[in-house]
C-alpha cells in the first residue's frame, strides 16, 4: 500500500486530536496518583527519614520536600517534578526512581513482548480453528480452555509450572534471567535474548531463553484465554457477513476466504481488546514476575510494597498508566489503519 | 430448440431449525437457456435465495441439506462436483449478486483488491493486466474514473454505484450464468432501472442466461424472457413473460398480479389472505390450499404436479391439470 | 422465575450453579462441617502430606489445610459479595445520574471514571491497599473503587436509552423529580445487565483481592485467605506441593463458577453485553 503524504498528515492530525482528548484524562490520572501517595497513614517527611531520624532531620525533610505547603502547591511541584523526569527518591535504594525503573524496564519488556508473542501467535489461531470448527469438539475444548484461562489466578498457576517443570521434570530453570554462572550478552537493548542474538551468543540465547519461557507462559495464559476468546466470537460474526458469501461465490478457496477476506474484518475487534488486555498484562507482570524472581518492573514495585517505598510505588503506577494510555493511543491510531470506514 | 444451460430437477432441500426440519425447497425443477433472463417470483421465505444458494452449493451444511434432485449445468452435475471443480465453476462459469451491495463487498479491502483478485484465480492474469481488466470491466458497466474506483473502498461509493461494481467483478470472468438475488430491492426506483437494464445489456453482449430473483412483478414484466413462480419452497407455475401477464393460471400467480399497484384501476390495493405457512409442517396437498380461494375437495390430499398446459407454460395446479374435479365452482 | 427456570436447562449454568452451591455451602457450613478448627496450631502434625487425617495436609503449624479452605470460602464470597456491592452500587448510581442528567454531569463523571480506568486494575488496587494500608478490607475497599467504572460506564449507556422511553417523560409531566426518576425509573430498568455485570465481576473481584493478599497487601496469615495461604505456601512449595495447590485450586473454581454463571446469565438476561 502507497502512503501518501496527505494521509500521514490526516493521519498526524488524528493523533493530535486523540491527545487533545487525553489531555485531561492524564491531568486525572497525576492527580489521583497524587492523592492516593498523600494518603499514606503517617507522616510521609518521616518515612523519608527513616524510624529513627532525629526531630530536626524530619523537619529539614519536610520543608525541603514542600511537604509544609497547602496541597494544590504541592500538586503543582509533584506535577513540576514530573516534567522534567522526576519521580521523587526510593526509600529503599537511595536513587531516583527514575533511575530503577529504567534499570529494570527492559527485564519486563522482555517478559511481557514475549508473552504477547505467545498469545498472538497461539491465540489467534486457537481463535480461528475454533470459529471454523464451531460447535465440534475443537470449539468446546477450546471454551473450556479460555473459561479456565479467565479464571485462573496468575501467581498459583506460575507456582504450579515451577512445580511440574522446575520440580518435578527438571526441564527448565525456575528462577532468574540466566544462570548464576553465566555473563550477561553484551547490553544492547537490555533483553538478554535479543542482546545474545544480536551478540550472536547461542549459549546464553538459549539460556535465556530457557529461563524465559515458563514466565512467557505463565503471563500469556490469562490473555491467551482473552485473545481466543474475542478472535473466536468476532471471527463467527465476520464469517456470517453477506461478503463471505461473495468470496465463497466468487471461488475462492476456504483458506482464502478464512485467512485473508474474514481475518482481516475479525482483526477490528480483536485489536481493540489487545490494547484493553495490556493493563492486564502489567498487572500480571507484577505476580508472575514476584513468583519467577524476575528482575523486572513488577517484583521491583513488590520489594518496594513490603517495605511501604511510596515514590516507588507511585512511579511504577504512574509509568505503568501512562504507558497504558499510550498503547491505547497507539492501538486507535492501527485500528484506523485496518479499518478503512473510520474517518480521521 | 438448442440445449438447456441449466436444468435443475427435482431438487429439495432441507434445513434444520429448532423447531424440527424444515423443506425449503420441495421437488423444484427450472431450466434455463443461454441468453435467457427467467424470472423467479414469490414472497420473502418462499425458496427463491436458497434455490440460487443452491445451485451455488454455498447454503451452509449444517443445517441445510441437499437431499435429491439434479443440478446439471453444461451437461454435468453439479451436485456431483468434487468442491475443487465447484470452486472453478463459481465465480467463472456461473456468478451471483446479491440484495445489498454495501454488505457484499468487503468493507476494509479496496474495490480493485477485491475485483483483481478474482480475475487473478480465474483467468490468471498478472496484477497490471488483472487491473487493466478490471478497470475495462467498470467502464462497461458505465461507472466513469474506473482507474480511481479501484482504489476506493466500498463504503466511500453510493448504493447504485457499489451494485455496478458488484455486477463488474461478477462478469469479470465472463460466465455463461448469472443468478442475481433481488438485485434492485435496495436502490431507489431511478437506480434499479438502470440497474436492470445493464443486466440486461451485458446477458444480450454475452449470450448469458440470468436468473433474476424478485419479489417485484414490475421488474419481471420490465426485463424477463419468462417467469418461474414460487411459493412456499415450491414452483407452481412457469410461462413466459407475455404468457404469464395475459393468463395466468395458478391462483396465487392471479392473486401476485392483482396485487400489483395501479392495475386495471383498482383502487383498493388487493393482497392474498393469510400469510406463507410453515414449512416445517407444510400443508398436506398443495401447499397453496389454505390461502386459496379457488380450494377444491382434492387440494388438500393430493400434491398438484408440475405439467405442462400450453406452449412454455406449466402449471401445478388439480383446476388446471385438464380434468375437472369434483365440487369445484368458480367464485 | 423465568430466568431460573431457563437457566436450569442450560448445562454450563448448572455446573456454574452448581460449583457455587457447593462453594456457599462450604462457607455456611464451614463451623459444622470442617473437621478441625482453622487456627488450631499442631506442632507435632505440621506439613503432613495429604492423608486420611488431612485431606489436603497440613501447614507449617500443623493446621488442616482442608478446614481452612472451608473458612477460606467464607472470606473469599464475602470479598466477592462486598466488593460488587459496593462497585456495583456507586457505580449504577453514578452511571444512572450521569446518563440521565447528561451535560456537564455527564462529561465530568465519565471523565473521572475515564481516569480510573487508565490505570490497570491490578497496579491500582494495589497501590490504593498499600496507601490505605495492608489489610482486609482495606484489599476490599481497594478492588472496589477499581470496579465502579465498569458498572458506570455500563449503566449509563443503558441510561440514555432508558431517558428516552415514554414512561419518563410521563414521570416529568407528573412533576416527579430527578432523584425519583433515577432511583424509581432509570436504576430499576438497568437491574438486569447490572445483575450480569456483578456476576463476571465477582469472579474477577475474587481473583484481584487474592493477588493482593498474595504479595502481602489483603489478608494477612494466619487467616485462612486463599491468596494468603498461597503466600506462605510458596515458601514450601519444593518440599510440601500440597500446601500452595490446594487453596489456588479453589480459587480456580470459585471463579470459574461465577464466570461460566455470569456468562450464561448474560445470554439469558441481557445478550447486548459483551466482555
Amino acid at each position: 500500500m502507497k502512503l501518501p503524504g496527505r494521509f500521514l498528515m490526516t493521519l498526524l492530525l488524528y493523533v493530535l486530536r486523540r491527545l487533545a482528548y487525553m489531555a485531561p484524562v492524564l491531568l486525572g490520572v497525576t492527580v489521583l496518583a497524587f492523592l492516593i501517595s498523600h494518603a499514606i497513614p503517617g507522616d510521609p517527611a518521616q518515612l523519608i527519614a527513616g524510624p529513627k531520624a532525629s526531630r530536626e532531620t524530619v523537619e529539614n525533610i519536610r520543608r525541603t520536600h514542600g511537604l509544609d505547603q497547602p496541597l494544590p502547591a504541592q500538586y503543582w511541584r509533584f506535577l513540576h517534578g514530573l516534567s522534567q523526569g522526576d519521580l521523587g527518591v526510593s526509600i529503599r535504594s537511595h536513587r531516583p526512581v527514575l533511575e530503577d525503573i529504567r534499570d529494570y524496564l527492559p527485564a519486563t519488556l522482555e517478559l511481557t513482548l514475549a508473552s504477547l508473542l505467545l498469545c498472538l501467535g497461539l491465540g489467534i489461531p486457537l481463535g480461528i480453528l475454533a470459529a471454523v470448527k464451531r460447535n465440534t469438539v475443537v470449539d468446546h475444548l477450546t471454551r473450556v480452555f479460555s473459561v479456565i484461562g479467565v479464571s485462573t489466578p496468575v501467581f498459583w498457576l506460575g507456582l504450579m509450572l515451577l512445580l511440574v517443570f522446575y520440580r518435578h521434570l527438571g526441564w527448565l530453570p525456575g528462577s532468574g534471567r540466566l544462570d548464576v554462572t553465566m555473563a550477561a550478552p553484551l547490553r544492547i537493548t537490555g533483553m538478554y535474548t535479543v542482546d545474545a542474538l544480536l551478540a550472536g551468543d547461542w549459549q546464553a540465547l538459549r539460556n535465556a531463553a530457557s529461563h524465559l519461557l515458563l514466565p512467557a507462559f505463565c503471563l500469556s495464559y490469562v490473555y491467551l484465554a482473552i485473545i481466543t476468546r474475542i478472535v473466536r466470537s468476532s471471527m463467527i460474526a465476520v464469517l456470517g457477513q453477506d461478503y463471505i458469501v461473495t468470496a465463497r461465490a466468487n471461488g475462492l478457496s476456504e483458506a482464502r476466504v478464512v485467512l485473508k477476506h474474514a481475518f482481516k474484518n475479525s482483526l477490528i475487534p480483536t485489536v481493540t481488546i489487545v490494547g484493553l488486555s495490556f493493563g492486564e498484562l502489567m498487572g500480571g507482570a507484577i505476580l508472575t514476575e514476584t513468583i519467577f524472581s524476575w528482575p523486572g518492573m513488577g517484583k521491583y514495585v513488590v520489594d518496594s510494597v513490603n517495605y511501604l517505598d511510596f515514590p516507588a510505588i507511585m512511579g511504577f503506577t504512574l509509568m505503568v498508566s501512562l504507558a497504558y494510555v499510550c498503547v491505547n493511543l497507539a492501538v486507535d491510531v492501527l485500528y484506523a489503519a485496518i479499518n478503512p470506514t473510520i474517518r480521521y | 430448440m438448442s440445449k438447456q444451460l441449466l436444468d435443475v430437477q427435482g431438487l429439495s432441500v432441507t434445513f434444520t431449525t429448532h423447531q424440527g426440519t424444515a423443506r425449503v425447497l420441495e421437488k423444484v425443477s427450472l431450466s434455463l437457456q443461454a441468453g435467457e433472463i427467467l424470472g423467479l417470483v414469490g414472497e420473502t421465505g418462499c425458496g427463491k435465495s436458497v434455490l440460487a444458494r443452491s445451485i451455488l452449493r454455498l447454503i451452509p451444511q449444517p443445517p441445510g441439506r441437499i437431499h435429491e434432485g439434479r443440478i446439471m449445468f453444461q451437461e454435468k452435475n453439479l451436485l456431483k462436483l468434487s468442491a475443487r471443480a465447484m470452486r472453478s465453476v463459481r465465480g467463472r462459469c456461473i456468478s451471483m449478486i446479491f440484495q445489498e451491495p454495501l454488505s457484499s463487498l468487503n468493507p476494509v479491502f479496496t474495490i480493485g483488491n477485491q475485483m483483481r483478485e478474482m480475475a487473478r484465480l480465474h483467468l490468471g492474469l498478472g496484477r497490471e493486466a488483472a487491473n487493466e481488466h478490471c478497470a475495462a470491466m467498470l467502464a462497461r458497466v458505465r461507472l466513469p474514473d474506473a482507474r480511481g474506483l479501484l482504489r476506493k473502498y466500498p463504503h466511500e461509493l453510493s448504493g447504485g454505484q457499489r451494485q455496478r461494481v458488484m455486477i463488474a467483478m461478477e462478469l469479470s470472468c465472463g460466465p455463461q450464468l448469472l443468478l442475481a438475488d433481488e438485485p434492485t430491492t435496495a436502490l431507489d426506483v431511478t437506480v434499479q432501472g438502470q440497474i436492470l437494464q445493464i443486466i440486461k445489456e451485458q446477458a444480450a453482449q454475452r449470450d448469458m442466461a440470468v436468473l433474476l430473483i424478485t419479489h417485484d412483478m414490475g421488474v419481471v414484466a420490465q426485463t424477463c424472457d419468462r417467469v418461474a413462480v414460487m411459493y412456499a419452497g415450491v414452483v407452481v407455475e412457469t410461462a413466459t413473460v407475455a404468457d404469464l401477464f395475459a393468463r395466468p393460471e395458478h391462483p396465487y400467480t392471479q392473486g401476485l398480479i392483482a396485487a400489483i399497484p395501479g392495475r386495471e384501476r383498482i383502487q383498493q390495493l388487493l393482497t392474498i389472505p393469510g400469510t406463507v405457512p410453515d414449512l416445517v409442517t407444510p400443508p398436506p396437498g398443495c401447499r397453496y390450499h389454505p390461502r386459496c380461494v379457488l380450494r377444491v375437495k382434492n387440494c388438500n390430499r393430493i400434491e398438484p404436479e408440475l405439467s405442462t398446459i400450453g406452449a412454455q407454460h406449466a402449471v401445478a395446479c388439480h383446476l388446471s391439470a385438464g380434468k375437472p374435479q369434483e365440487n369445484w365452482r368458480r367464485p | 422465575m423465568l430466568t431460573l427456570r431457563i437457566l436450569s436447562r442450560n448445562p454450563s449454568a448448572a455446573a456454574g450453579g452448581g460449583i457455587l452451591a457447593v462453594m456457599v455451602c462450604m462457607a455456611l457450613l464451614a463451623g459444622v462441617l470442617a473437621p478441625y478448627e482453622p487456627v488450631e496450631i499442631n506442632l507435632s502434625e505440621r506439613l503432613q502430606g495429604p492423608g486420611a487425617d488431612h485431606w489436603f495436609g497440613t501447614d507449617e503449624m500443623g493446621r488442616d489445610i482442608f478446614s481452612r479452605i472451608m473458612y477460606g470460602a467464607r472470606i473469599s464470597l464475602r470479598i466477592g459479595f462486598f466488593v460488587v456491592a459496593i462497585a456495583g452500587g456507586l457505580g449504577a448510581l453514578i452511571g444512572a445520574t450521569a446518563g440521565y442528567l447528561g451535560g456537564w454531569v455527564d462529561n465530568l463523571m465519565m471523565r473521572v471514571m475515564d481516569v480510573i480506568i487508565s490505570f490497570p486494575s491490578l497496579v491500582l488496587a494495589m497501590a490504593l491497599a498499600a496507601a490505605m494500608g495492608p489489610s482486609l478490607n482495606n484489599a476490599i475497599l481497594a478492588v472496589a473503587f477499581v470496579m465502579i467504572p465498569k458498572f458506570a460506564r455500563m449503566v449509563r449507556g443503558e441510561a440514555l436509552a432508558v431517558r428516552e422511553m415514554p414512561f419518563v417523560l410521563a414521570s416529568r409531566v407528573a412533576g416527579a423529580g430527578h432523584a425519583w426518576i433515577i432511583l424509581r425509573h432509570i436504576l430499576p430498568n438497568c437491574l438486569n445487565s447490572v445483575i450480569v455485570l456483578a456476576t463476571l465481576t465477582l469472579g474477577d473481584a475474587i481473583l484481584i483481592a487474592a493477588s493482593l493478599s498474595f504479595i502481602g497487601l489483603g489478608a494477612q496469615p494466619p487467616m485462612p485467605e486463599w491468596g494468603a495461604m498461597i503466600s506462605v505456601g510458596r515458601k514450601f512449595l519444593m518440599d510440601q506441593w500440597w500446601y500452595a495447590t490446594f487453596p489456588g485450586l479453589f480459587i480456580l473454581f470459585t471463579v470459574v463458577g461465577f464466570n461460566i454463571l455470569g456468562d450464561a446469565l448474560r445470554d439469558v438476561l441481557d445478550p447486548r453485553i459483551r466482555r
